[in-house]
Parts: C-alpha cells; structure tokens; sequence
C-alpha cells in the first residue's frame, strides 16, 4: 500500500518534470542567437557593428574594442580630421596653395606601419590597373564635390593643372620611409582605408575569440563566424534605388561583400551622371560599361581597392587581373541597365537574375 | 486499478503543477509578445542619445532643428533634413530589430531596439 503510494509520487514527480522541462525547453529554441549591435560614425560614414555571442560581457567588450580600433585609425587614415597623419602628410607644406622649400623635395617621410600597409596596397593596384587608378588622385579629387552641395563640374584646365601630379611613380615607399618626388603629389586613401580598417577590427574579433560578427563599415560588409549555428545573409544594393532595395542576396560565413558604385556620391548635371570614381588617367568620372561592381571574398581591403579598380578598367580588364593575379575572389558585375555577371576565374561566367541568392557557405 | 499508483492527491499534485507550467508559459509567451511590441526607435544625434520613443505611436520629432523624423504605422523614417544630400529621407521606414537611418551630414543615427527580429532570409546587412 505505502509502495505503490511511493509509485504514485514518483510518477506524478517524473511527469511533471518531464512537463517543465518540455515547456521551458521550447522557449529557447525558437529565440534569435544573443546578439549587442552599435552604430557610430567614424572616416565620414557610418559604422555598424553586431557581436554574436552568449557572453554579454564579452559582447560588450568586444563592441566597445572595435569602435576603438575605428577612433584609433581616424587619427591615422582620415582624410578630413585636420590632426589625422595622412592629413598631416598631405599637407605636409601647406598643400598645393603653400609655399614650399625646394629642399622638401624628395625628404624622407616615416610613416605608421598602417599608413604604409594602405599606401602599399593602393600603389601595388594601381599597377595592376594600367594607369587608371591611382591614390595620388587627391589634386584632382579635391576639385570635384559629390556631396550633394554643388553640381559643378571642375573646370577642364584645372583638371589638366592637377592631373601632373597625380602619377604614384612619384611616391617611393621603402619599408615605413616615403618620399615624394613632387611637392604638389597627394595621397587620397579613399579606396583602400575602409578595406583595411574593416580587416584590422575583423583581425582583432578572431583573437579575442568572437563567435560571430557582422562588421559593416559604411557599405562595405564584413562577416565573421556564424549566427548562432546559421550563416550570414549579405545584400548587394540595387544600383540607383533605396538602400535596402536589394539586386542579389550571399549567403556566407566568413568573409566580405564590397560594392563600389557610380550611385554613390554623385550628381547629375545636363543629363549626365558625374560619380566620385575618377579615372587617374583623364581626372573625370570612370566612363565604363559599369554601375556597380561587387567583390566576395576574405581579403578585405584588397577587395576593397579592387572594387574601385574595376569600376574604372571595366569588366574585361578586371577578369584578366583576377586570373593573373591568381585572386579568389567572386566578381558580380552590374552594368548601365542593371544586367548582373557572375565572375569567378574557376567557374567562368554566368548571368545571375535578379534578386538571385548565392549560397557560398560551403566554399 | 490507476488509483493503486495514484491517489487523489496525487493527481491533485500533478494537475497543479501542470496548471502552474502553464500559467508560466503563457506569461512568458505574453511577456514575449509584449516584448516584440515595444519595439523603440532610438536617435542620437553627434554620439548622444536624444530620446527612445515606441514604434507602437504615430509622432513626429523634431532634432535639433535640422532632421524631422515620423513614427507612422509601426515604422520609423525620415521626414525632413536640411542636409545637402537628403540621402536620408529617401530611405525606407525601418521596423525591424538593428535597422538604421543615418544622416551622415548631420550626424544624427535612427536605430530601432527592441523590435522584432528580421525574419529568415533577411539579410543581417546590405553592402552598396
């Protein structure tokens, strides 16, 4: 009597047990991955970055290491902070309205390991792209606004004026030394800094240990790890329409998606579309076939740098640098109707419709 | 022959503690729902928080003079800005959890917290 009283219990326990264990149970399984995001602008753009992790603590520290990496490298690569080293070196005699000794002429620069690994980078694509794109550009890039401000465009012999300074054989970079042959030569990192800061934070997430991360660095998408156990979803803006309108849509773990476009900072003036990627070659706008290119791969800021030197070779040229080059990297080309290839120098090239998602997390 | 095993009381016990799960569970789902409801837009101006104000009520604010923004049917957009740009008024309304409205010129953030989460499919960022 007393035993089967005892069973009795232990059932009733056991079920309810099973009972709450079931129902909590539940709970968890359909909530999101745990997740601190900030946004904050940083190098005249806006700069998001998402942690996932389970920590809290960690996700803020991790948070809070990011955005100093972004403060730190403001001081360093910013083109507008007056106090920033690569203004300083810019202006390093007043700038192209200064006097200047003739002995400055061919003087010795030491510059931070990170001022050098940008110059770097921009001076060794710039090789690959035949003239076309060059980081000396500043003289040149100077005289165009595309801030919505004016919609004025530079007079030709301006153009031409700046345009003898701009040729990156007249900066020597050896180690952290540069030297400038022209006094007047200036250095624009706009195709290259966001590249290389993005990989720096990504760089520092991967020590520390970070499960997964979405870095999103004015446009420029870089991901990390995963999303509790699923992937990252990256989508290409459709050129010329709301940010959030979507072309295609990457599905992937680690890596990055980096668009360079002529809808970006642009005007339109006498019906024509004047945008910020200026060929080092004439001073005016890249006149290619293409609106938007995109690069997939795991090298940020040679993605980065490349996304702009392909703006201005066009589609054919690019192909052959990433063959050579031996780059894996995946191109979308999009042209002036909006008419997306898919590139990779493995697989060739193939149209990709509208809204079509690339599934790259087993690659 | 069940009542060998289990008394009165005991089911008595269980019905209670099942009732109690229950209980619990629909509070928690509530607490949930409530949760996803209070979704919140957050605007900061310059790194400072300006205000947190539900998505749940249709208003306008004003910033600074400078930006007007507008809570209208559960989302949030850009009304007016005296930037040169005005990238950000032809932006979508945002609702959902993270999404942002930046008006870089004027260096004012719109973010929703809170709310509810993207659903499968889209995409966590959009690189343009």
């Amino acid at each position: 009597m007393s035993e089967g009283h005892f069973t009795g219990k232990l059932i009733s326990v056991v079920i309810t047990a099973a009972v709450c264990f079931l129902l909590t149970g539940c709970g968890s399984l359909s909530s999101e991955p745990l997740s601190s995001s900030d946004t904050r602008l940083y190098f005249d753009t806006s700069v998001t970055i998402t942690i996932y992790d389970d920590d809290e603590i960690k996700r803020e520290a991790l948070l809070k290491g990011s955005f100093d990496i972004c403060e730190k490298m403001e001081h360093i690569l910013s083109a507008r902070q007056e106090d920033s080293e690569l203004y300083l070196l810019d202006h390093r005699d007043g700038g192209l309205s200064g006097n200047r000794s003739a002995q400055f002429s061919g003087a010795e620069i030491t510059v931070s390991d990170e001022l050098a690994s940008c110059i770097r980078t921009g001076l060794e694509a710039g090789s690959l792209s035949n003239g076309e794109f060059d980081i000396t550009i500043l003289p040149v890039s100077s005289l165009w606004e595309f801030n919505g401000e004016s919609s004025e465009i530079p007079a030709d012999n301006e153009i031409r004026k700046a345009l003898t300074h701009v040729d990156q054989n007249k900066v020597i970079l050896t180690g952290n030394k540069l030297k400038f042959t022209d006094p007047d030569t200036m250095i624009d990192l706009g195709a290259v800094a966001k590249g290389y800061i993005s990989g720096k934070i990504k760089e520092y997430l991967k020590a520390q240990g970070c499960e997964g991360a979405v870095i999103n660095l004015g446009g420029n998408i870089s991901t990390l790890g995963k999303k509790g156990d699923e992937p990252f979803t990256v989508g290409v803006r459709k050129p010329f329409s709301l940010r959030n309108d979507i072309a295609a849509k990457i599905i992937l773990y680690d890596g990055c998606v980096i668009s360079s476009g002529t809808y970006e900072r642009c005007f339109t003036k006498n019906g024509k579309l004047y945008h910020h990627i200026l060929s080092a070659k004439t001073g005016y706008p890249a006149d290619t076939e293409l609106s938007q290119v995109t690069l997939i791969g795991s090298d940020d800021i040679l993605c980065d740098t490349l996304s702009t030197v392909f703006m201005l070779t066009g589609s054919e040229k690019a192909e052959k640098i990433l063959e050579t080059e031996e780059y894996d990297i995946k191109v979308i080309f999009t042209d002036n109707e909006g008419n997306m290839t898919l590139y990779d120098r493995k697989s060739g090239e193939r149209q990709l419709s509208l809204g079509e998602t690339l599934d790259l997390r087993y690659e | 022959m069940n009542n060998r095993y289990l008394k009165r009381n005991d089911l008595l016990l269980l019905g209670f503690i099942s009732f109690f799960a229950i209980i619990m569970l629909i509070f928690f789902a509530f607490n949930d729902v409530k949760k996803l409801d209070k979704a919140c837009l957050t605007i900061t101006e310059g790194g400072n928080e300006k205000g947190t104000y539900p998505l749940d009520e249709d208003r306008i604010i004003e910033i600074s003079d400078k930006n007007v923004c507008e809570i209208k049917d559960g989302a949030a957009y850009m009304k007016e800005a005296d930037c040169p740009d005005r990238l950000c008024v032809g932006e979508k309304p945002i609702s959902k959890n993270g999404e942002t409205i930046v008006c870089l010129p004027n260096r004012v953030i719109l973010k929703i917290t809170e709310g509810a989460a993207k659903s499968p499919g889209e995409p966590d960022a959009v690189a343009y």
